[in-house]
């Protein structure tokens, strides 16, 4: 044997695509601070209600616009940074293709433009976190499939044979976005801007959250983890506390945060047992959380003097505590106790902020500060800045949260206080709300702190690539030639005994099960798939398929022609951010709102709208209540009939002429997705919507009000509205 | 009525299934990875810290 040219092994160079990274982590900056803002204007809409300036800015337009832009836009783009610059450099190679990498980024930024300007126009599907109408959802699919190719074909072309934990993380994030974008997506287009879900009610509050859940367990999780377990060893120059760890840490991670989706509806009208497993899960996730939130923090064992003057692991440290607190919350408010307390309310906000600013905003601006050097081949302009940064931030996280904990949890109190006598003691909505408004402003302290947080970083950021070194061009590095795949190409020799066949098998498997398994990556990816189905069938197979989980009640009947056109209005005004329409069946709440919902009532709700959060009443049982004058006042000015209401005004309403063009065409999709439509409405609907606007017109003015509101779409809105919660009250068969 | 439902539809096994195969599996692979020797997993956890000799192109 030649032993002197064993013990010099081939070598290959790689050269990593650096650049790729360099832009995603500008836009992750860029568009951070454009989300970050819409938040703090929400914040201080909900303080100041003159704020709603535009109707394209009102808080029902713009919360979308938030929400979408901090997920898809800030996080996404950390994202892509950490697994471009990552997975390089674990698997030794280049991605697949540069094309495919450019295509990536560039997709993915128009992606987020069409969101930024559809959603202030109205344009939506009125699902929280999936507002994107389905032009961009299918933009959508085809980026994430190129990644996909680009990120999987880089696998197939890796020189290291072993997947580290961080790429495992990634790939779970894949398949598993891919099945939660497509199947919350399926809709029927109505228009290029308008569709309907093939979900309806339950079913479709079942997908949504299930969804929604889901979007923050591997789009805000996964990973982020991910980026922890390759940018921590990285920036404390030492290997991850426990590997063994990080492997349960994923497995019990992928497998159960699936099936937590259904704790966002407790006491709704979701089957229970749903609703139970959905708790179950979410309290066993607590441990695995904390065994990646322990792997992170022990990576750090002896080597704590460098947070004196490393800010990079600052934010590393800080959010990973953050996730710490934020994974011990979630399993708690999952108790069904405890979320009859905090949902609906600001606890839910200060819950996802401690995530969200904490553990995404300070992972990725640690991320961001470790790389800024690296990718501009210089020094970063000011670590006293970064310090500063640090400090803001997380003073302003702080505020933020502390302040939403007291506002949620006074308000959730407040809704379920009784009097001596066993009434409410505080029966009007609106004495809920004004205690609020301090904490409010606290809120929005807080928020812009955290803003001028991010602000300081996008000038170091600046400055730094002012500043940059001569030469940026690729980095090329030497790495030892695969010499496992050639071993692999070798073809095996039939075994002729027992024995033979053992040793062949040892020679797989001999390094432990687990490291085989991560060498052959169609196979793990593959378990990962089936370890996020298993959930996903146990729990939609039968709410989704079987016809008894949702009782039919025979006077639910489809809307109207223009109830449905009113009811587009809403979705479009974004209403169903701040109102509910799901009474509880707590004493408290059928005692202010009226009997509890039933799962029939929003059986022909594509898409359901049963809202997460009340900064407004509950809206389930509001037909009837009040006479259509009321509602036209109100909508004009919310202040003249309800003193003190934080509501946008909605001038406009009173103003724009209800466009039937589409109604017939509304009306044909429903009826494709078996919502029992007959007689004139398969039609005649835009007659029939003409004559009920002009019935309710007739009544308004009956009631005193203006005469010219006919062709309004405020006719069509209150038409919706006095509906509401209405149906199963009513005798026999309706119209 | 939700109890109801859930009778009609006679699905509570689906629940104690979920929650079998969850643990079933959860315990084969904590079990698998406590017992693997900590040496093997040295080379792996340390992928991150060598990303190759970096050269001038």
């Amino acid at each position: 044997m030649n032993v002197e040219a064993s013990s010099q092994p081939a070598v290959e160079k790689v050269v990593y695509d650096d650049q790729i990274t360099r832009w995603f982590v500008i836009a992750c900056i860029a568009w951070g601070i454009i989300g970050m803002l819409a938040g703090v204007w929400l914040a201080l809409e909900l303080a100041w209600w003159p704020a709603n300036v535009s109707r394209y800015l009102t808080f029902g337009r713009l919360r979308p616009v938030h929400t979408d832009a901090v997920i898809f836009a800030f996080a996404g783009n950390a994202i892509f940074a950490a697994i471009y610059y990552s997975t390089q450099r674990l698997l030794k190679t280049r991605m697949l293709h540069d094309g495919l990498s450019r295509f990536h980024f560039w997709g993915w930024q128009s992606v987020i433009v069409l969101t930024a300007i559809t959603l202030p126009l109205g344009i939506t599907q009125g699902k929280e976190y999936a507002e994107m109408e389905w032009p961009i959802d299918l933009l959508i699919t085809v980026v994430w499939v190129a990644f996909a190719v680009n990120f999987f074909g880089a696998l197939w072309k890796r020189r290291e044979q072993h997947i580290y934990v961080a790429v495992w993380f990634y790939i779970a994030t894949i398949v598993t976005i891919a099945v939660l974008h497509i199947v919350n997506n399926l809709v029927i287009p109505v228009s290029l801007t308008k569709s309907y879900p093939i979900f309806s009610g339950v079913q479709d509050a079942m997908v949504q959250w299930w969804y929604g859940h889901n979007a923050v367990a591997f789009f805000l999780t996964t990973p982020f983890l991910g980026l922890m377990y390759y940018f921590l060893p990285k920036a404390a120059n030492r290997p991850i506390f426990s590997y063994k760890l990080s492997i349960v840490h994923f497995w019990s991670l992928v497998f159960l945060y699936i099936w937590a989706g259904p704790h966002h509806l407790h006491y709704t009208a979701l089957p229970e047992w749903a609703s139970t497993l959905g708790m179950a899960f979410s309290i066993m996730l607590w441990m695995p959380s904390w065994g990646g939130m322990i792997n992170g923090l022990f990576t750090l064992r002896g080597a704590w003097h460098k947070l004196r003057d490393d800010p990079v692991l600052k934010f590393f440290v800080v959010g990973i505590t953050f996730y710490g607190m934020a994974t011990f919350e979630g399993p708690m408010i999952s108790i069904k106790l405890i979320n009859s307390l905090s949902h609906y309310t600001d606890w839910t906000i200060a819950h996802v902020h401690a995530g969200a600013l904490g553990w995404n905003g300070f992972m990725t601006f640690g991320m961001a500060y470790w790389l800024m050097p690296r990718l501009w081949k210089t020094k970063l302009w000011s670590p006293r800045l970064a310090n500063i940064h640090f400090w803001i931030g997380t003073f302003g996280i702080l505020l933020y949260i502390a302040a939403m904990y007291f506002s949620g949890i006074t308000q959730g109190l407040m809704w379920r206080a009784f009097d001596d006598t066993g009434r409410l003691m505080y029966p009007d909505f609106m004495e809920t709300v004004i205690n609020l408004i301090p904490f409010y402003w606290l809120r929005l302290v807080g928020g812009t702190m955290f803003l001028i947080g991010a602000i300081s970083c996008a000038v170091n950021l600046f400055m730094t690539i002012r500043n940059r070194g001569d030469d940026l061009s690729d980095t090329v590095v030497e790495v030892p030639a695969p010499m496992w795949k050639r071993a692999r190409r070798i073809k095996r020799e039939p075994t002729r005994n027992y024995d033979e066949a053992l040793f062949q098998l040892d020679a797989v498997v001999g390094d432990g099960w687990h490291r085989a398994l991560e060498a052959r990556t169609a196979i793990f990816t593959v378990l990962t798939l089936v370890a996020i189905l298993i959930g996903t069938v146990v729990e939609f197979v039968p709410t989704v398929l079987l016809k008894p989980n949702v009782p039919t009640i025979k006077t639910v009947q489809p809307y109207t022609p223009l109830e449905l056109e009113g009811r587009d209005i809403y979705v479009r005004e974004g209403c169903y951010n701040c109102h509910s329409q799901m009474i509880r069946p707590l004493r408290h709440e059928i005692m202010r709102y009226g009997e509890y919902s039933k799962p029939a009532e929003s059986m022909y709700d594509h898409p359901f709208q049963w809202g997460s959060k009340r900064n407004g009443p509950d809206l389930a049982r509001v037909g009837g209540k009040y006479v259509h004058l009321w509602h036209v006042r109100h909508m004009e000015d919310p202040r003249s009939t309800t003193p003190n209401s934080v509501m946008p005004p909605y001038p406009w309403l009173l103003e724009d002429t209800l466009d039937l063009s589409d109604t017939q065409t509304k009306v044909d999709v429903m009826v494709m997705l078996n919502v029992p439509y007959s007689g004139a409405s398969l039609t005649q609907a835009s007659e029939l919507a003409r004559t009920q606007a002009q019935q309710i017109s007739d009544e308004i003015v009956a009631q005193g009000g203006p005469d010219d509101l006919a062709d309004k779409e405020i006719v069509a809105l209150i038409a919706y509205l006095q509906r509401l919660g209405t149906d199963i009250f009513k005798e026999g068969e309706r119209r | 009525m939700k109890r109801d439902v859930m009778q009609a539809a006679g699905l509570e096994s689906y629940a104690e299934l979920a929650i079998i195969i969850f643990f079933v599996t959860f315990t084969i692979i904590s079990i698998k990875t406590i017992l693997t020797r900590r040496s093997s997993f040295e080379q792996v956890s340390n992928l991150p810290l060598d990303e190759g000799k970096e050269v001038s192109s």
